[in-house]
């Protein structure tokens, strides 16, 4: 058996590249295996900072030859297709062709057999066209070609059954060799096979697999976590990142001053592990450990410079957020609040003061609306975003709100205000966490940046979500029902419109259109959570109170798999498939002759009675009721005929039908449900 | 130990041995050396180009009223062109290293990714920013476009931060520290009292009308020079206008969506500029 290896060997490649090329390597050389009818046992990839590989083996030399069938143009197809076919396969008429009849239709078909063909030679011609088709999110050229790729490549190792496979790729032949770890001398190495392959690797400082350089980096960080009674915070993403930027991860430890502890940690974490890319620490008391983790491509005895100069520019960052801390505690954000008024929100959707004002006028309707009291900081509220000012966030845009938090804490505003503050760009909240006001202010304004985006814009569209649209109107549903907040949002969207038409700026969607966009988004989170789809848009309702309507799903489900929710359901399918519009009509009573239909009647007003607006959910919460329910339709409709000779008796039975299935489907929407 | 002018000396010497032409400062504020007209002007036509040379920048709004160790508002790149770009661009920059006492095995050279783009030249470029031991010693671009016109062949640029290699070479926990030659003359002998003073004016001094009025200017001046077909001197008025946003900035005078506008109208005339040089090559 042959195998097959590639490998672009190149400048750094960023870690964020390194996912997409093995997935996409994966994907064209199974593509091309798969299409060619060529037999593999594996086919693996792999990627460092500097090369990415993709290993084939348990391949055969050649693909044997085989009689194949060629389908050609219909028999009485025109002659320039005839022609074509003809031409195509180096024949000059048709005496070669056989007939064949596929799904009644005669076609020419040309039995041939296919050449034994090397599969070096499909490697050879493919792999050029892979490397050039890959779709990379940003990709360079270099030096005088047109080829592209993520960074410069310098050398193509491509081989197949242990032999060089000569290909071309910007500008460069593919070689027979390849090179060791570059920060321990670049050592040129030949090609024998790929054991030996490996092992040169492993020798030269490479550790290929990535799983590989992570738990080399874990293992460390496990024996000084002990040493030094610490808890790792761990960080997925910053570990994917770290053992991607490496060939062969060397990881050192250094800790700064306590005296930077002045900082306050959410920025000391933040230099840390998103400028820094250190991995940090927790005391066992939960603290932020002034100690750091670092990792290096190089392996240095007298690793004192190698921390120390890493200290050095932590000490500068931090030196640099102490310079801001000052700066924003001198000002403050009561002193700021005005300059939010300079800072325009969405074009046309007046400034940052603007926005602060209707989110704080949405907190106190939405506390109104829930029936509780905001007194105790109403007037705090306006400061809520005046941390977009400062020059922190400036510095770090993704710590809004953090900082926000932090100089109200500073300026001794109510703890629940600078918790709320602080934490209100969050997406999700745990179960413990359970400051009331987070969740509002986080509601509002989310809310209130929903509606600026669509004050000029008309759509969203693409698959991205570059303004996070869509993720906050995702939170928006999430939060109201984790933390059962009873809130219309149709009521909600009328006080909002209002709010930006009182500062003159017009929005030009409606509450249709984002009901649209909010049904979306709940349809998406009901089905990962389990529930059927026609539940879900039956549960919809358009005053649209994501709480209300889980409440609803849930309840539905419930009847739904019930035996006498079942029997019901198939009563109610008889029910609507006899109904019929037939206007804002009233039943007679007179009219009203066997006791199956008196039955039926008395039923549309007993529940009437019981679905009005503070019992909404009558039958969910009666489900005996549905015993009797099914039974009085189905009495109606196996001894009483709808559609009687006396058109009036006729008439005053469908009127009968629609009322009953009216004060049904108006509240429950159960024709939406597949029965 | 090298003395700041000793680094600047040895980089020059080692890309001189290159064959890059050793050009002059330019004589305007600019926030990096990018807009040297020997980068913007001279990278976009299809000829070889290796040049080096030291530029003074200003960006206003990084000013710490000299108590930063590393921040400033004012500081030195050396910048290197190479176009097209050599295969060996980053064995030749370690080696660059080499020349300053900077060796790769015995300090942790990263070369982090960094799209490079500069929305105000309407540049971009695909590299890395290079790290010595944590710390950002220079960017490594391979540049793609500028002035929205295709970079082909692509140029690289080496920028080193010449301050920041110093402290590090010097082993000085500030930039002020640095010994700029034998005689014990440092950075903070020259410099210091120029950042206290500067930071006063670009942050709280900088007359806005002023600096409205004269962004305004240069860019009518800008538009009338590209009229009449004469880009250079119409990028010198891109760069005067690109100082007074930048000034506007660090005043804290232009709101989120403003900035983008300004941005945008020096871009067009960067554009034009650019347009126009190549069209004259």
């Amino acid at each position: 058996m042959s195998d097959f290896i590639l490998e672009i060997y190149g400048e750094e490649i960023p870690s964020s590249a390194q996912s997409l090329i093995e997935n996409q390597f994966e994907k064209l050389f199974s593509h091309l295996l798969e299409d060619n009818e060529i037999k593999y046992k594996d086919l693996l990839t792999f990627s460092t900072s500097r090369r990415v590989v993709v290993y084939v083996n348990g391949l055969n030399n050649y693909i044997n030859s085989k009689q194949i069938e060629v389908r050609g143009p219909q028999v009485d197809a025109s002659q320039m297709a005839i022609q074509g076919f003809l031409k195509s396969n180096n024949l000059e008429n048709i005496n070669k062709l056989e007939t064949k009849v596929i799904k009644d239709k005669s076609y020419f078909v040309l039995k041939k057999k296919t050449k034994k063909q090397n599969i070096s030679d499909i490697l050879k011609t493919e792999t050029p066209k892979i490397l050039q088709s890959i779709k990379w999110v940003k990709s360079m050229r270099w030096g005088n070609h047109n080829d592209r790729w993520i960074r410069p490549i310098k050398n193509i190792l491509c081989i197949f059954n242990n032999k060089l496979l000569k290909i071309k790729f910007a500008n460069l032949d593919s070689n027979n060799f390849s090179f060791g770890n570059y920060h321990f001398e670049e050592r040129k190495f030949q090609y024998s096979n790929y054991l030996n392959y490996r092992a040169k690797l492993k020798k030269t400082f490479v550790m290929l697999e990535r799983s590989t350089r992570q738990k080399h980096i874990l293992k460390k960080i496990d024996v000084f976590c002990k040493k030094n009674n610490l808890k790792f915070i761990n960080d997925s993403s910053l570990l994917k990142r770290i053992s991607n930027s490496v060939e062969f991860p060397n990881v050192y430890f250094g800790s700064f001053d306590n005296k930077f502890f002045k900082i306050p940690e959410f920025l000391l974490k933040n230099i840390m592990s998103d400028k820094q890319d250190y991995f940090i620490f927790e005391e066992k008391n939960n603290k932020l450990s002034n100690y750091f983790g670092f990792v290096s491509g190089i392996k240095v005895k007298k690793h004192n410079k190698l921390i120390e100069g890493n200290l050095n520019v932590l000490k500068a960052r931090f030196s640099d957020a102490a310079f801001f801390i000052n700066e924003d505690k001198k000002k403050g954000l009561i002193n700021r609040v005005n300059q939010l008024k300079e800072i325009v929100f969405y074009e046309q959707a007046g400034s940052l003061y603007d926005r602060a004002k209707r989110i704080k006028s949405v907190i106190k309707f939405i506390y109104e609306k829930l029936g509780k009291k905001d007194d105790q900081f109403e007037n705090f509220l306006i400061y809520a975003n005046t941390d977009l000012a400062s020059e922190l966030v400036k510095e770090f845009p993704t710590l809004q709100g953090k900082v926000g938090g932090f100089l109200a804490n500073f300026e001794n505003f109510p703890k629940t205000v600078s918790q709320a503050f602080a934490d209100q760009y969050e997406y999700e909240f745990s179960k413990s966490y359970d400051n009331f006001l987070t969740f509002i202010l986080s509601i509002s304004q989310k809310f209130d940046s929903i509606l600026g985006y669509f004050v000029t814009k008309e759509s969203l569209t693409g698959a991205g979500d570059p303004f996070g649209i869509r993720r906050s109107t995702l939170s928006i549903i999430k939060i109201c029902i984790d933390k059962k907040i009873n809130l219309n949002f149709s009521e909600l969207f009328d006080f909002h419109k209002n709010l930006y038409l009182v500062q003159n700026v017009n929005l030009k969607i409606e509450f249709g259109f984002l009901f649209d966009f909010f049904q979306k988004r709940i349809v998406n989170l009901f089905k990962e959570m389990g529930f059927r789809n026609d539940i879900i848009i039956a549960s919809i309702d358009k005053k649209f109170n994501p709480y209300a309507i889980i409440i609803r799903a849930k309840k539905m489900t419930e009847l739904y798999n019930s035996r006498d929710g079942k029997n019901f359901l198939k009563a109610f399918k008889r029910l609507n498939s006899l109904n019929e519009n037939v206007g804002n009509k009233s039943v007679e009573v007179s009219l009203l002759k066997k006791e199956e239909e008196k039955n039926f009647y008395n039923l549309i007003d007993y529940i009437k009675k019981n679905v009005d607006e503070s019992k909404h959910d009558f039958i969910f919460e009666n489900f005996n009721y549905l015993y009797q329910l099914s039974e009085t339709i189905n009495n109606f409709f196996d001894n009483v005929i709808v559609n009687d000779d006396n058109v009036k008796i006729r008439t005053n039975r469908k009127i009968l039908v629609n009322k009953l299935h009216q004060v049904l489907n108006d509240n429950y929407r159960f024709s939406l449900l597949e029965i | 130990m090298l003395t700041f002018q000793e680094i600047i000396d040895n980089l020059y010497s080692y890309w001189k041995k290159k064959g890059c032409i050793q050009i002059q400062s330019y004589d305007l504020e600019m926030g990096a050396a990018t807009f040297h007209p020997s980068t913007v002007l001279r990278v976009i036509d299809k000829e070889p180009w290796s040049a080096i040379f030291l530029q003074p920048c200003r960006r206003p709004s990084d000013g710490r009223y000299g108590e930063n160790p590393n921040r400033l508002q004012h500081y030195y790149q050396l910048q290197v062109l190479i176009k097209p770009s050599p295969s060996d661009s980053q064995a030749m920059y370690l080696e660059s290293l080499r020349s300053i006492n900077i060796d790769k095995n015995l300090n942790d050279i990263k070369f982090i990714e960094d799209d490079w783009e500069s929305p105000t030249l309407g540049a971009t470029g695909l590299g890395w920013e290079v790290q010595c031991n944590g710390m950002e010693i220079s960017q490594f671009t391979y540049f793609q476009q500028i002035g929205g016109i295709d970079v082909n062949p692509v140029c690289l640029e080496i920028t080193y931060g010449l301050e920041r290699i110093a402290t590090f070479v010097q082993n000085v926990d500030s930039v002020y520290k640095i010994k700029v030659n034998d005689s014990g003359v440092t950075y903070g002998d020259l410099y210091l009292e120029n950042e206290k003073q500067m930071s006063f004016f670009n942050f709280k001094l900088a007359s806005k009308n002023h600096l409205y009025n004269s962004f305004k200017y240069h860019e009518e001046s800008a538009k009338t020079l590209i009229e009449n077909k004469l880009p250079i001197p119409a990028y010198e008025q891109c760069i005067k206008a690109s100082h007074s946003f930048n000034l506007l900035d660090s005043r804290g005078l232009v709101s989120v969506s403003e900035r983008q506008a300004y941005i945008l109208r020096i871009r067009s005339l960067v554009q034009s500029c650019c347009k126009l040089v190549k069209k004259n090559v």
